[in-house]
């Protein structure tokens, strides 16, 4: 049986939320969009609003459960800030990596003087796909560096 | 590349456990492990922590190889 820290299991919890959330959310308006009819702005910011709201609760269930279920109380050691510094520098970099793409194409299109190929909701759902991506890299790396040392 | 002897002086320690270590130091077991492992090299302080608590100079807890590409 692995021998796994508290931390890692609520980092399994959290990635395995996004994941299950975001597959749901991307599934949907991904859809929309392949089938040519994509999701009008409002209606994304309603699915988007309702999707913060099962993270978090889903997030707030596991860690409760998380704590209940742990024999004694765990403590946050600088092995565990480390790895969780890490993984948040991973995130970051995926983030503005992301950003940037957007904000060039904006940009070199301007500079060409061409109307902006991407509509708003598309600039949306690229924007989100980035944060969830930035996330489960979060995550993941802290899951990888926790398994392979750091 | 730094290795340590985290594991053999522990058992020679009337063979204290992960825990015992860990609590005395002021990390997890999972910290511990990943000492002895070679997973994670801690801080000066730690060092010195595991040091104290086995009543051995430094040097001889953790080691310093060179790579070779210096």
């Amino acid at each position: 049986m692995r021998d796994s820290s508290n931390h890692e299991n609520g980092i399994w919890s959290s990635l395995f939320v996004i994941v299950g959330t975001s597959v749901y959310f991307f599934s949907k308006v991904l859809g929309a969009m392949a089938a040519g009819t994509p999701l009008p702005v409002d209606e994304l910011y309603r699915l988007g609003l309702a999707l913060v709201f099962i993270i978090v609760a889903a997030e707030i269930a596991l860690q409760v459960t998380l704590a209940i279920t742990c024999r004694k109380s765990e403590r946050t050691d600088e092995r565990n800030a480390l790895i969780a510094a890490k993984g948040a520098r991973n995130a970051y970099y995926v983030l503005v990596t992301a950003l940037a793409l957007l904000g060039g194409h904006a940009a070199l299109n301007r500079m060409f003087g061409r109307e902006l190929e991407i509509d708003l909701s598309t600039a949306i759902v690229f924007v989100l796909l980035a944060l969830v991506i930035a996330e489960i890299i979060h995550f993941a790396s802290q899951l990888f560096y926790y398994r392979r040392g750091v | 590349m730094i290795r340590n002897n985290v594991k053999a002086l522990r058992f020679a320690a009337d063979q204290m456990t992960q825990q015992t270590l860990a609590d005395r130091i002021g990390v997890t077991r999972q910290t511990v492990n990943a000492i002895e492992g070679d997973k994670y090299s801690p801080s000066l302080e730690i060092a010195f922590r595991i040091a104290e608590v086995f009543g051995v100079p430094l040097e001889q807890v953790f080691t310093h190889t060179s790579t070779g590409s210096e």
